[in-house]
Parts: structure tokens; C-alpha cells; sequence
């Protein structure tokens, strides 16, 4: 097969276009997403190139652009080398002002491309960022892209095919059917309880902003040991979800409504595995409380936990799968609909949230340059006009608050990211 | 020879292999079954066949989601009952954790 043939879009890929096309239609760039990765000291910049290159040759949709080809969307290689593009801070002073700046003129100029990245020279070190479209591939697919670009073996790393497909194709169409249904039914439960929004705006020009938090390594060990105490063997991400329904609930949300649901994804690869490395490889899980709920901390993880335990018992995480594979046969706007609307009217995600969870580096980190922090980025549609990405570097947890403004007030944001850190520490919490 | 009895030949020893292979999944010993699942399904190990019964799945990546799976591959394939509420790092941080928890639980009946 020619290294230039279209690679069609996978079930989640399309769906990650759609919501694209959702935020491009309102004015925004798209669905970009962001990995700032702080380096101790600045890599090797040629060797570094030689890696892109080498990306472009071994992955040709590196660099790739979206055609249409009959119903059907699909990456058409393009066989462009993708330059490494070179900033640098200016000022002397405060520079870590100044390098967030450029990461944020850098995300919120108009791209045609869908994979660009950049090294942001500081006085000291610096900040790598890759910038992609999600269509493109996934948040442990960057990771893993990031891992080809600074190992000391590229050679080692493979594509393999879409992990979607292949569970898909492990049903019976009366599977697949019976799935769907479920999938159905579980949405149109989602779609009956009013989303809690951090935003009354809809429209208008917007730009995107971000606010960093970061935790010391004993902080995040607390946070990780009362997740474990709240959550289980749930995870930190559904301790995470709580505690922000808490902080926005006593917070008060902007547009107040019946209760707060926030769209999680989980990936199909294998943990640790390092293939695939382009595409989409996730499904949808919902964290969806009242009100009333969210106001008791206790038991408000109950009901999470519960909740998540249910949808995997009862196999609702894989019966998204099914409806994606029907989605990609719907019109963007119609489906867009589908996926975002409530029976009101109203967006069904109170924000948008991603937990990609530990990171590790090699030893030596990327390409031998310590790794000392990092912070994601992704622009969302409005409403929510707000999405939070977690992490984790070297033990310590990073909470990346982007948000659309003026849609989002700033003042409304530090005062939650107060009430979030009061949550995720248990201080002052009832 | 007739052509029935030629098929019946020439199907046998793949009638013996899929038997044979039926047979061992069937005696196969519960641990090998939960590793294959694992290391198939949840977990990218570089050699699965070094991975010890004490080794530490959760240092190895098992993560919430892979601890549900794996509970329900286990409840489907050794028919028993894993209540969610024994869902705790004691019971799911080893191949022999696991083998003793689900040992140990009820029988679905």
C-alpha cells in the first residue's frame, strides 16, 4: 500500500471531528490539544528534527490533512516534513508569565496543521510543545508520540490497527445491536438530568486561557491516600470528579440547573502498551450527580463509585462503542446534537475533563534533558467554556484549568480552584 | 477410501488439536488463565512468561478499570461471585491475591 494512501477515521476519531467542527464553527480554532512538557536544559534541537522527520517517514499521517472521501472522512498524508518551531522568552524577570504567554499565543493562533511542535527557550531550560488536532489521535497517543520523539530506540515503536474496530468486530450484529440499545438508553438517562454549566454565555468571541495548579509531592501523596479512602480501587480520577462538583456546587454555578454530569474517557489500549500511537482509542464514561448529592461529601463518592461500578458491570462503557461506530454515518451538526444536547435544550457536560495519570520519562528523560513539569491544554466547545486536565510528573500533581473568556469569569475561577484545593486536601470541607 | 472417511482423516488431527486445546483451556490451572487474560487484555509486559504469582499487578498497571474487567473475566470463567465490596488492594495485587480471592468466593449459582 502507498505510503500516501488515506487512512479513514476510526468511530472515535469522527467523533472527536465532530466536536472540532463544533468549536470552529463558534469562532475557536478547533479541537486542539496541548502537552507542555518542562525540560531542565534545552534537547539536542537537530537530533530532535531528525526525530520529526523520522516521525513523518515511519507514521506518514503525521503529517496529514482531512479529506472526505465519499461518506467517509479519512487523514490524507501529505509527505510534509514538520519543522520544529523555535521561541524564546525575552524578559529577564518573570519568565514563567512570559513562557505560559507564549504557549497561549501559540494555541490560540488559527492552525491548518494538524501536529506542530515548539520549543519555548527560557533563561533556563525551556518548554516543549506539542500541539495537535484531536481527530489525530488521543491524549496517551501524544504520550506515546513524545516517547518515540526522545527515545534512544525509535525503531522499536510500531502502528498497529484501530483498537475500536477490532472489539467491534469481536461481537455478532445482535451483540452490537443489544450494546446500542443499552448505549441509547444510558444517553437518554444522561440527557434527562439538567447540567450545572460554569457559563450562561453561548456565543461570542472567546480566547483560551489557562490556569496552572500545581502540588508538592506531599500534597499529592495526601490527595492520591483520601482518593484511595474515598474512591477505592475506583481510581483518583472519580475523586477528582467529586471534588470538583463539590467546588463548583459551593461555589455556586453560573448557570444553575438540576446537577452536574462530566464526560470522562477511558482507553481501549492496554496500559503501558505503546502501540497505537495515531487514532482514537477511547470510550465515554458519564460521572453524573444532583445537586443534593454533590452537598454530601460522603456520599456523594458512594453514588460515584457506585455508579462507575454499575456502568462496567452492566457493560455500558463498550455499548458506547457500538453507537459510535453508527455516529459516523450522521452529519457533524446532526450528531453533534445528539451528543450534546439534553431534553431541555441544554449542554449535557457541566466541563470538560481528562486524566491522563502518572507520567513516566525514561531515566535519562527526553532525549537525556530531565523532564521537570508539564501542563495540557484543549480548547472545548461553549457552553461548558471550561475543561480541566490532570496529571501527574515526578509525583506531583498538576491540575491545567482551561477556559474560554470572557465566556468564564476569572474571578469565579481562582475562587473555585480555592474550593477544588480545599476538596482535593480535605481541609475546611464539612 | 471414500471420500467421507478421507475428510474424516484429514479433519482428525485438527478434530484432536481443537479437542486437545479444549481440554487443556478446560484443566488449564486458574492462575495461567487470569496471566493470559491480563497480559492479552489489560497490561503490556515485555515478557508476560516472567511476570511472577507475587509480582505486583498494580506497579504493573492495573488500573481501576483493569481491576473491574479482570473481575468480571474471572466471575464469567470460574462462575463465582467477586461482591464489590471486597474490591481492595489485598485481593487483586498478585496472581496468587487473586487466585485466593476467587478461591475463596461463593459459586454462582
Amino acid at each position: 500500500m502507498s505510503r500516501f494512501a488515506p487512512i479513514f477515521f476510526n468511530p472515535a476519531d469522527y467523533f472527536t471531528y465532530v466536536l472540532d467542527q463544533e468549536i470552529r464553527a463558534a469562532g475557536m480554532p478547533g479541537g486542539y490539544c496541548g502537552f507542555a512538557l518542562h525540560l531542565s536544559a534545552e534537547p539536542d534541537r537537530d537530533r530532535l528534527q531528525q526525530r520529526l522527520d523520522l516521525l513523518v517517514e515511519r507514521f506518514p499521517i503525521a503529517s496529514a490533512r482531512i479529506e472526505r472521501l465519499g461518506k467517509r472522512h479519512a487523514w490524507q498524508p501529505t509527505g510534509q516534513s514538520i519543522p520544529l518551531e523555535l521561541h524564546r522568552c525575552e524578559s529577564a524577570g518573570d519568565d514563567d508569565t512570559e513562557a505560559q504567554g507564549i504557549l497561549l499565543r501559540i494555541f490560540n493562533r488559527p492552525e491548518t496543521r494538524a501536529l506542530t511542535l515548539h520549543w519555548i527557550a527560557r533563561a533556563s531550560g525551556g518548554i516543549l510543545l506539542l500541539n495537535w488536532n484531536h481527530p489525530l489521535l488521543d491524549a496517551r497517543g501524544a504520550k506515546i508520540l513524545l516517547d518515540f520523539l526522545g527515545s534512544e530506540r525509535p525503531d522499536s515503536f510500531k502502528e498497529s490497527a484501530s483498537l475500536i474496530e477490532a472489539k467491534l468486530a469481536q461481537w455478532s450484529p445482535w451483540r452490537k445491536f443489544w450494546l446500542l440499545m443499552k448505549a441509547k438508553r444510558h444517553n437518554n438517562q444522561a440527557n434527562s438530568l439538567d447540567s450545572c454549566l460554569p457559563t450562561l454565555a453561548e456565543q461570542g468571541p472567546q480566547t483560551l486561557a489557562l490556569q496552572v495548579r500545581r502540588y508538592d509531592t506531599e500534597q499529592s501523596r495526601r490527595i492520591a491516600k483520601l482518593a484511595q479512602q474515598h474512591t477505592g480501587m475506583a481510581g483518583r480520577t472519580l475523586y477528582y470528579l467529586g471534588c470538583l462538583m463539590r467546588a463548583m456546587e459551593s461555589l455556586g454555578p453560573p448557570a444553575a440547573k438540576a446537577g452536574y454530569c462530566i464526560p470522562y474517557a477511558f482507553n481501549l489500549r492496554r496500559q503501558n502498551a505503546p502501540t497505537p500511537v495515531f487514532g482514537n482509542h477511547v470510550g465515554c464514561l458519564f460521572a453524573q450527580a444532583t445537586r443534593e448529592k454533590v452537598r454530601d461529601r460522603k456520599a456523594l463518592f458512594e453514588h460515584l463509585l457506585a455508579q462507575h461500578i454499575r456502568v462496567v458491570r452492566d457493560e455500558l462503557d463498550f455499548a458506547y462503542l457500538p453507537l459510535m461506530w453508527l455516529g459516523q454515518w450522521l452529519p457533524p451538526a446532526k450528531y453533534a446534537k445528539f451528543l450534546r444536547k439534553q431534553h431541555s435544550g441544554g449542554e449535557l457536560s457541566s466541563l470538560w475533563f481528562s486524566d491522563v495519570g502518572d507520567l513516566a520519562w525514561a531515566k535519562n528523560g527526553f532525549l537525556g534533558v530531565p523532564v521537570t513539569d508539564m501542563s495540557m491544554m484543549c480548547w472545548m466547545t461553549l457552553p461548558p467554556g471550561l475543561a480541566l486536565l490532570v496529571g501527574q510528573v515526578n509525583g506531583s500533581l498538576t491540575l491545567s484549568y482551561n477556559y474560554l473568556s470572557p465566556a468564564v469569569d476569572k474571578v469565579w475561577l481562582d475562587a473555585l480552584m480555592a474550593k477544588m484545593d480545599n476538596e482535593l486536601l480535605e481541609s475546611e470541607t464539612e | 477410501m471414500s471420500a467421507k472417511i478421507a475428510r474424516a482423516r484429514r479433519s482428525a488431527p485438527a478434530l484432536a488439536r481443537a479437542s486437545s486445546s479444549f481440554t487443556y483451556r478446560l484443566f488449564k490451572p486458574m492462575k495461567e488463565q487470569l496471566k493470559a487474560f491480563i497480559f492479552s487484555e489489560l497490561i503490556y509486559h515485555e515478557d508476560p512468561a516472567a511476570f511472577g504469582d507475587d509480582d505486583d499487578l498494580l506497579e504493573a498497571g492495573l488500573d481501576s478499570m483493569g481491576i473491574m474487567r479482570l473481575i468480571m473475566f474471572a466471575e464469567k470463567e470460574f462462575g463465582v461471585i467477586l461482591p464489590d465490596t471486597e474490591i481492595e488492594p489485598d485481593n487483586v495485587q498478585s496472581l496468587n491475591a487473586l487466585e485466593n480471592w476467587i478461591k475463596q468466593a461463593p459459586q454462582n449459582a
